[in-house]
């Protein structure tokens, strides 16, 4: 046995060796790893990204159940969160940030860069990537994300407590990365007004301010038949137009503004429209109960407008303000989304004309 | 007690076996580490007989004087054909022994087509062929038969904010694929420490196209200028008699001395056809004294294939350049004569009309000699044939200062016709007669290496001689020049029809490309460059191939000699282990 000691203190010497080896070198790179281990390679296991900048933006984005979430408050954007990790799967080290322009490239980071938090669901135990124990949220990486190099392929990253910066690059794709990440919540909103399908409608109302004969509730009386009451005189349309009506409902689907004007727009400004007469109030309850509203109201046009009878036109005939989500945003609608749900109650009438050129 | 006895005797036997199956086992996981633990640990003696692990001094220099990170990226990653393994391997070892001189040196192995939808993989392909990468194509045996694989066999190289393409794999054209691999695994070496040179350099080397004595212009050098734009700064520029043409004159220091200063690296003089004035050669002269360097591309025969468009014959003739004087001051002599040879280009004849259609024959014209390497300097060192036009021969004058490099050559079936020469397409209608070359390996190009004397040393009035602001010099500083007997070398073809340059070397008639840029760059860079790096691609790799023919007919032989031979003796030296045992421990056992 005293014989195979020595070999076995040697076995066991080499063995440590090896492991540390493999653990430490990757054979097919100089790469310090841990200055430049910026990739998520495991994007289903991201529970929370948290994003600053040094002007008190920040967003927190986390994985619920119902979708991702952002700042606790709203439902993310799903596309510019999976973009997002889309990017992160695929950033690849371009090259480490020169020795002579590294003090340059850290001193604009400081002014400018945002920092990034990656949480990861990760188990504690973890045996070959076969066996994994006790998952737990931890935060697995922390850095910097600058400008850009000259040629604007990549962006400087900077992991938190490095030594060297990094551009990094994303594979497939031409250009700089830094866009992909944003600390401002409006970036990351999500724009859905109304996602519904037929069978989860109860009712929808819609009020025309100015018109309000054409005003009408439509309601759910049983499985698939609805019926319409005109608001003014509170009575049920006798007969409707089915094909229409159905069109009508299952436009909610998937409609969307096109961008939050809450922190853009002074608000001396939205008060102001908020104050004038709305154009449209649309209603949808669903089966759940739930209230979806918007209230529409005009937007004026920025340059002199002329019609067909070079009569000047003051409003925007493109697009339009609306009060979303519980009125708390104040966003830009399009009518060339809405205008499939904003039909005056005529336009269920058998027999009426299309008013899709209308309104 | 025999028992008892047989009992111990058992056990210590079972506790020997023990022993023996755990030192075995130990020594199995020792072998199998310290293998893991030496394929992570960078380390090699070189015991090759072409040193081929071992960096050039040159290169070494170039490594100690990088001050910021070279990062290549390598896109030699993913499952290749074992050559490409092999290349891959090469490049990787090449890297580390770069790290070994410069720990800025970095590298990462990627494969760039690894992940990604196919909208993603094609705007890979686009950015890197964008960028200078050309990708090759393999056929990769599958399950389901042969599939087709775009690879990228380079890099890209970053330095600071400037990046570079960096092509792995040589191109050569009729050249088995082993050959090519192993061509570029010995240009490794040379082609990562070249691509280092090329970005860490501050300034460019300045060069310029001599005009005004009928040159070849613009056009006829556009693919060679090309090439030579990303590392030089290259300019055209007529001398026209000025004395600052090629040298700049410094502000006189206290004593009143003016420094007077090369203004380019090197000049190139490529096909003149018209007569240098006195001027312009005491210009040029007096450039070369302060170390300017020259490539000489001279005619001094004056033939062309244009005269053979419409007439069967014409007569090749004496150009007088009036520098005959000027090079044989410098130690050679342009010799009035054309080279025939049998190893030569093809050219295009039209030999009948078939059907409304032309007949298009190709001939070998002697009058276009493929010239090869003369000497094993690194100019001329594993390049492809290079084509010559009216190529003639050059000798060497008996001045033993100059050191005077053979570079290129006519074969070995070589003969000399004297000016004037009549030139005529009906030699294309016999057979040559192998008899009348007999003027072996003529040589087409010098390298002059020393210290020249001037064409004008003891030759110019006192006025002119001690002008400080002409700054006559006698001897020049050591430098070099070139001096090649044929100009068209360095002209590119033009596409017929459509008339855009075509690469240097690259013949539309016959789809070849000869080796001529490969000539020029190296010539050029032998000249300009002060790194000297151009050494490197004289060493030789060779390549140790089996021999098919032999490795077949021997097939069996060998076959039994690598499998069935070393299970044999292990058997054998077993066997007799077993009976040497047998003899010694049986006969006290049963003594007992």
């Amino acid at each position: 046995m005293k014989k195979n000691r020595l070999a076995l203190y040697l076995t066991i010497g080499l063995a440590l060796t090896a492991l540390v080896l493999v653990l430490t070198r990757s054979g097919s790179s100089t790469v310090d790893y841990k200055d430049a281990d910026f990739a998520v390679l495991d994007t289903a296991s991201v529970t929370r990204i948290f994003i600053a900048d040094l002007d008190t933006n920040q967003v927190l984005l986390e994985r619920t159940a119902r979708g991702w979430t952002l700042n606790k408050d709203y439902k993310a954007s799903q596309w510019k969160v999976d973009e997002l990790l889309n990017t992160m799967l695929k950033l690849r080290v371009r090259g480490p940030v020169s020795q002579s322009s590294h003090n340059n490239v850290i001193s604009r980071m400081a002014g400018i860069a945002l920092k990034v938090e990656v949480y990861q669901k990760k188990p504690l135990i973890n045996l070959f990537d076969k066996i994994k124990l006790f998952p737990r949220e931890v935060r697995t990486k922390t850095y910097y994300v600058g400008d850009n190099p000259r040629d604007n392929i990549g962006t400087f990253m900077l992991k938190e407590g490095a030594r060297t910066a990094y551009i990094m690059y994303m594979t497939g794709f031409k250009g700089f990365v830094m866009s992909r990440y944003s600390a401002f919540e409006d970036d990351w909103r999500d724009h859905t007004v109304f996602s519904h399908k037929l069978n989860d409608i109860r009712s929808v109302e819609l009020i025309f301010n100015e018109e309000p004969w054409q005003s009408f509730r439509i309601e759910r009386t049983d499985g698939l038949n609805f019926k319409i009451i005109r608001l003014a005189d509170d009575k049920v349309m006798p007969e409707y137009d089915t094909l229409r009506l159905l069109n009508y409902l299952t436009s909610f689907g998937d409609l969307r503004f096109e961008a939050v004007l809450n922190n853009t727009m002074p608000r001396q400004k939205i008060d102001s429209v908020l104050n004038s007469p709305f154009l449209h109030r649309l209603t949808l309850v669903d089966m759940q109960g739930d209230t979806t509203r918007m209230t529409t109201f005009n937007k004026k046009k920025f340059a002199e407008h002329l019609d067909i009878e070079e009569k000047l036109v003051p409003m925007d005939l493109d697009r339009a303000y609306a009060l979303v989500n519980r009125e708390r945003d104040f966003v830009l609608i399009q009518y060339f989304v809405f205008d499939k749900v904003l039909r005056p109650a005529l336009y269920f009438e058998p027999g009426a004309p299309d008013f899709s050129n209308v309104y | 007690m025999v028992k008892k006895q047989s009992q111990r005797l058992i056990s210590k036997s079972r506790d020997i076996r023990r022993e023996n199956l755990l030192s075995f086992g130990l020594l199995l996981v020792i072998i199998i580490v310290s293998n893991i633990i030496s394929s992570y640990l960078f380390t090699r003696i070189d015991l090759t007989s072409e040193k081929r692990y071992t960096l050039a001094p040159a290169t070494k220099e170039l490594l100690r004087s990088v001050d910021d990170y070279v990062f290549f990226r390598v896109y030699l990653e993913g499952d290749f054909p074992a050559g490409f393994k092999k290349l891959r391997r090469e490049t990787k070892e090449m890297l580390d022994e770069f790290r070994a001189y410069n720990k800025l040196i970095g590298y990462e192995f990627v494969n760039p087509l690894a992940t990604g939808n196919a909208r993603e993989i094609d705007e890979t392909i686009k950015t890197l062929t964008d960028k200078g990468l050309r990708p090759t194509e393999l056929q990769v045996r599958a399950t389901d038969g042969a599939q087709q694989k775009i690879i990228f066999p380079g890099a890209l190289v970053m330095y600071r904010d400037k990046e570079l393409p960096l092509d792995l794999l040589d191109q050569q054209l009729n050249t088995p694929p082993e050959m090519v691999i192993n061509n570029s695994v010995q240009n490794l070496e040379f082609k990562l420490a070249d691509i280092i040179r090329k970005l860490s350099q501050l300034q460019k080397p300045a060069l310029a196209f001599i005009e005004g004595h009928g040159e070849l212009n613009e056009a006829e050098v556009h693919d060679l200028t090309q090439s030579l734009l990303p590392n030089y700064r290259v300019d055209r520029i007529t001398i026209d008699g000025r004395i600052y043409a090629l040298t700049r004159r410094s502000e006189p220091d206290a004593s009143g001395n003016v420094r007077i200063l090369p203004n380019y690296e090197a000049i190139i003089i490529a096909k003149p056809t018209q007569a240098f004035s006195e001027k312009d050669k005491f210009i040029i002269d007096q450039y070369i004294m302060y170390g300017g360097k020259v490539l000489w591309l001279v005619d001094p025969v004056l033939a062309s294939m244009d005269s053979l468009q419409m007439n069967e014959s014409t007569v090749g003739v004496d150009l007088d350049l009036k520098l005959d004087d000027m090079l044989y001051k410098y130690g050679v002599r342009l010799n009035r004569n054309l080279v025939l040879d049998l190893n030569s280009a093809s050219i295009p004849l039209r030999t009948g009309q078939v059907g409304g259609q032309a007949q298009i024959e190709f001939f070998r014209w002697p009058y276009f000699p493929l010239l090869n390497q003369a000497s094993n300097h690194p100019i001329v060192r594993n390049i492809n044939s290079i084509k010559a036009d009216f190529v003639s021969s050059i000798d060497t004058t008996m001045d033993e200062t100059i050191r005077k490099t053979p570079l290129l050559k006519t074969s070995d079936y070589s003969r000399i016709s004297l000016t004037p020469v009549l030139i005529s397409l009906a030699m294309l209608r016999e057979n040559p007669d192998p008899r009348m070359y007999n003027r072996p390996g003529q040589i087409a190009a010098y390298l002059l290496e020393g210290s020249f004397t001037s064409l004008y040393a003891n030759r110019i009035p006192p006025e002119i001689a001690d002008s400080r602001e002409i700054g006559f010099k006698e001897e020049s500083k050591p430098t070099a020049m070139i001096v090649v007997a044929d100009g068209d070398i360095a002209r590119n073809q033009f596409h017929v029809p459509r008339g855009y340059p075509l690469p240097l070397g690259f013949d539309q008639y016959t789809r070849r490309t000869y080796g001529n840029k490969d000539f020029m760059l190296n010539a050029i860079s032998y000249l300009a460059d002060d790194t000297k790096l151009i050494s490197i691609r004289s060493r030789e790799i060779k390549m140790r191939l089996l021999d098919t023919n032999k490795a077949n007919a021997m097939r069996l032989r060998l076959q039994v000699i690598n499998i069935a031979l070393p299970v044999l003796l292990v058997i054998t030296f077993g066997l007799l282990m077993a009976w040497r045992r047998k003899k010694r421990y049986q006969k006290p056992f049963a003594s007992k």
